[in-house]
């Protein structure tokens, strides 16, 4: 089932000085089984909205439909334990929420809570470590001792061991070196492979263009537009001041200088430059 | 200016963070120092700072060898900007965390005040100096921990992935930035710990570390053709040279690519 969100407005700490409207009455649509974006600038609402589609926070004004909740400003959050375990919100930094002692136990902690027996939570956790690319030597050792990126493996498997058919994203790749990033988003493209909805938050414009098929651009708590990545950069992505992805400013020099090139494999360096050899031949 | 000299580290006596590092960087110099994560970058940045005790090899900075002695000579001159923003302040207003380096040094109030305000103009934070840190964006404070330190005009600043936590805006500021006090100060030595390969670019010389070791020195272009080498421990290439190769590879003679902007007119030939 889609996300739906009726017109949703969240105002942090309402009637005080800091009073804050983060969403300002959103309407949007984020279809299933999509690689989705959210982009826009530091403060534009992004991490705020996400948090709506597992009812971290609830709505001051409005409604979220996820997978058949309905989450309005008066929610009891007691109903809503079993959405979460149905969207998986991984925040940024998550290697610092971390906290068993051993990397098997920290990822069977999730599935556990939400009822698992023993068993049925390791199992869930081995399958989950091994997604994520973590093998049984692994298993047994402190969280506290790996690396940054494999911390963040463990973390992100702790969610998926939740076995959700929405996965959330806030910068997961924000302080990781190119290699760790790659291997990060590839293992977001197969767990997608997979069947679940994945919604990334980034400022990467890179990343957006080359994994994702649709892209919500926030802009002071509004959803500016909705669109596909290719439509965002090829049109008026100027009037959202997004940084622009490399391969688009290419494009849009050689452009300018007379040379046409469609982008319609901007997704993929190899075949961009196929074309471009074969434009330059004729 | 900056002489290392068979430079080893380990933190647990067992495994060798770094080992046998030896280089040299001339004054005035913008060098960035690559490698992934785990190759030792920051503990060199660390013992190149004194924050870290050197144990094998030798240190020489500003003509002194690094050493307990020589560490009150030697601190003064230099400053670095860590990685996480929030780490790092500690005014209460821009203002105040200006002035924190000056007070240390016993500067009279009367000539705080003039000195402060030019450091915010060269980082272009002047109409923040009463703001509360909790109200700027990530690249502005970085901008003002900048400040705290180009006010004790230090011939060298380690910056120590300070963009790696900023969106993409205050990577761009950051950036220009550095560029900016380099052309305003031809003296001063800059050394960018960093894994932005674009950002790599920017600068005069680059240091490639891998597992602790020193695997090239040489001037970005002269680094980036190295593709195997690189491509051996698995680092980036800017995004211009990778669709080169690409190009080069399906038949295409290009030459002497440095930038986007030379291979749209190669293209556009």
């Amino acid at each position: 089932m889609p996300i739906v969100f009726e017109n949703v407005k969240h105002t942090y700490a309402k009637k005080t000085p800091f009073q804050f409207e983060a969403l300002n009455g959103i309407s949007v649509t984020i279809p299933d089984h999509v690689f989705t974006a959210v982009v826009g600038h530091t403060g534009s609402g992004k991490t705020t909205l996400i948090q709506h589609i597992n009812a971290l926070l609830l709505p001051t004004e409005g409604k979220v439909n996820v997978n058949g909740f309905v989450l309005e400003s008066n929610s009891a959050l007691k109903k809503v334990k079993l959405l979460r375990k149905d969207v998986g919100l991984v925040f940024q930094f998550p290697e610092y929420q971390l906290f068993e002692d051993t990397v098997e136990n920290d990822v069977a902690f999730g599935p556990k809570n939400f009822g698992a027996n023993e068993l049925e939570a390791k199992q869930a956790a081995h399958e989950a470590l091994k997604l994520v690319g973590l093998n049984e030597s692994y298993y047994a050792r402190s969280p506290f001792e790996l690396s940054g990126g494999e911390r963040r493996r463990v973390a992100i498997a702790g969610i998926i061991a939740m076995k959700p058919s929405i996965l959330i994203l806030d910068e997961p790749t924000a302080g990781l070196d190119p290699r760790g990033s790659i291997k990060m988003m590839e293992l977001f493209k197969h767990i997608h492979a997979r069947g679940t909805t994945i919604i990334l938050v980034t400022h990467d414009m890179n990343l957006v263009v080359q994994y994702c098929d649709h892209v919500l651009v926030m802009q002071e708590g509004k959803v500016a537009i909705q669109t596909t990545p290719k439509q965002l950069f090829e049109t008026n992505y100027e009037i959202y001041h997004l940084e622009i992805p490399l391969i688009y400013q290419l494009q849009k020099k050689l452009q300018k200088k007379g040379f046409n090139i469609s982008l319609k494999n901007a997704q993929d360096l190899s075949s961009f430059a196929a074309e471009i050899v074969a434009l330059k031949s004729k | 200016m900056i002489k290392v000299e068979g430079l080893s580290f380990s933190y647990d006596g067992i495994k060798d963070v770094l080992s046998h590092v030896s280089f040299s960087i001339q004054q005035g110099q913008y060098v960035t120092i690559l490698g992934h994560n785990g190759s030792g970058k920051s503990t060199l940045a660390k013992l190149l700072a004194g924050l870290l005790p050197l144990k094998r090899g030798t240190i020489q900075l500003f003509d002194l060898p690094l050493n307990e002695k020589n560490l009150p000579l030697i601190r003064p001159r230099m400053g670095i900007i860590f990685q996480n923003p929030d780490n790092q302040f500690i005014g209460a207003t821009v203002a105040d965390d200006i002035a924190f380096g000056l007070e240390n040094k016993l500067i009279p109030h009367a000539l705080m005040q003039p000195m402060i305000e030019q450091v915010a103009l060269e980082v272009g934070m002047k109409s923040f100096l009463q703001r509360e840190p909790s109200s700027l964006s990530g690249g502005q404070k970085q901008r003002v921990a900048i400040a705290g330190i180009l006010a004790m005009k230090p011939d060298l600043i380690i910056m120590d992935e300070a963009t790696a936590m900023l969106d993409p805006k205050g990577k761009r500021e950051i950036r220009e930035l550095t560029l900016a006090m380099k052309k305003a100060n031809p003296k001063l030595t800059l050394i960018s710990i960093t894994h932005d390969v674009e950002e790599a670019m920017l600068s005069d010389e680059i240091i490639v570390m891998n597992e602790g070791r020193i695997v090239m020195q040489d001037q970005p272009f002269e680094i980036f053709k190295n593709r195997e080498q690189l491509q051996q421990i698995e680092l980036e290439v800017p995004f211009v040279f990778r669709l080169v190769d690409l190009l080069t590879e399906k038949g295409m003679k290009l030459s002497q690519i440095r930038t986007v902007d030379d291979l749209v007119d190669a293209l556009c030939r």
